[in-house]
């Protein structure tokens, strides 16, 4: 091997560089949403005790590439209450997507995730700017964000359930027991709204 | 985050300065009639209908934070509330850092107000109404979503 500048990093971490591996290759699957992308690439040969495959399929990829999309789009702007989003446009794309259960399923985690409230909340907020799937799915979304312990996914549920409206969605927001005040204040309003 | 620290994307998301500058609209008081002005000024120049909160502080403790203040001509459809407008101005990092501080102050004593999307839908209808607004001056998204 040679030295100085036509010399190669060398990593004393093997784990972490196969990682670092799996991450760019999932990244390039996701964008070309092609599984069989796999076989060629060469990082497969270097690391196959670590590179595991099983289970990543095509509904896999479309999952990351939708998160990829809404995460660039929130960190490159804010969402901002009265102010149009580009997330919207990815959110509304992949609603017309052929596969609607699929999608509404990612929508769920990726709206739901408790790992990730930021990110969470601003999926969820965006979601509410849409009329996503049924009545019944959309009460459920707003059921599970409401029983979150972060402060910021509770608020995005009680503003989707301020969007999306109806009788079941205000018996959610009426059967809440809601620690903060400022939150509680919102939800009682909501809910006032909603009787209407 | 422990007490009295304030994340950074709160301060990147909701105090984003431009040129140096923040924006805020003067209300004659604390009043909800007159705080719903300032809404009003903020929500008619929005692209779509949604919830708005705002938080109010007191000029005399921006001027003794030793901030300028100017007047300018607000972006709003509503003619008699433009001259409402005023920003912040030369602000640093120090001096935005107290801006959040007074900011961090308010909400601790409860000085903001947060309107539902169906008070600001009522604020921009009956302005329509009395014709401080005309309807053509709202944004075309904003406009559909006052009429569902």
């Amino acid at each position: 091997m040679a030295d100085g500048k036509d010399s190669m990093p060398v990593s004393s971490d093997s784990a972490r560089l196969a990682r670092r591996v799996v991450e760019i290759w999932r990244k390039l699957i996701a964008e070309r949403a092609d599984t069989s992308f796999h076989e060629t690439i060469p990082g497969a040969s270097l690391f196959p005790a670590v590179i595991d495959t099983v289970g990543f399929t095509i509904e896999c990829a479309e999952k990351e590439r939708l998160e990829f999309g809404l995460k660039a789009a929130f960190d490159i702007e804010p969402l901002e209450d009265g102010i149009n989003h580009p997330a919207e446009q990815i959110l509304e794309e992949a609603l017309r997507s052929v596969d609607r259960s699929h999608i509404l399923a990612c929508l769920e985690a990726l709206s739901v995730d408790a790992e990730r409230p930021g990110f969470s909340a601003s999926v969820l907020r965006c979601l509410s700017r849409l009329q996503p799937g049924t009545s019944a799915w959309r009460t459920g979304i707003v059921r599970a964000a409401l029983g979150a312990d972060d402060v910021e996914m509770r608020d995005a549920a009680v503003q989707a359930a301020e969007s999306w409206g109806g009788a079941e969605i205000r018996e959610v927001l009426r059967k809440h027991v809601e620690a903060v005040s400022w939150l509680r204040a919102y939800v009682e309003g909501v809910a006032d709204d909603l009787e209407v | 985050m422990a007490d009295g620290e304030i994340s950074a994307d709160a301060i990147t998301a909701d105090l984003r300065t431009q040129g140096d500058t923040l924006s805020f609209w003067r209300s004659a008081s604390e009043a909800n009639g007159d705080l719903e002005e300032a809404v009003l000024a903020i929500a008619s120049a929005g692209q779509r209908l949604d919830k708005i909160e705002v938080v109010y502080l007191a000029v005399e403790d921006l001027r003794a934070d030793g901030h300028t203040l100017k007047d300018s001509a607000g972006q709003t459809p509503v003619a008699d509330l433009v001259e409402r407008h005023v920003d912040i101005c030369q602000l640093d990092y120090v001096r935005l850092g107290k801006v959040a501080q007074r900011v961090v102050e308010a909400i601790r004593l409860e000085h903001y107000r947060r309107l539902t999307k169906k008070r600001v839908k009522e604020l921009l209808l009956t302005a329509i109404e009395q014709e401080r607004i005309h309807p053509d001056d709202l944004a075309d998204s904003l406009r559909k979503d006052l009429a569902n």
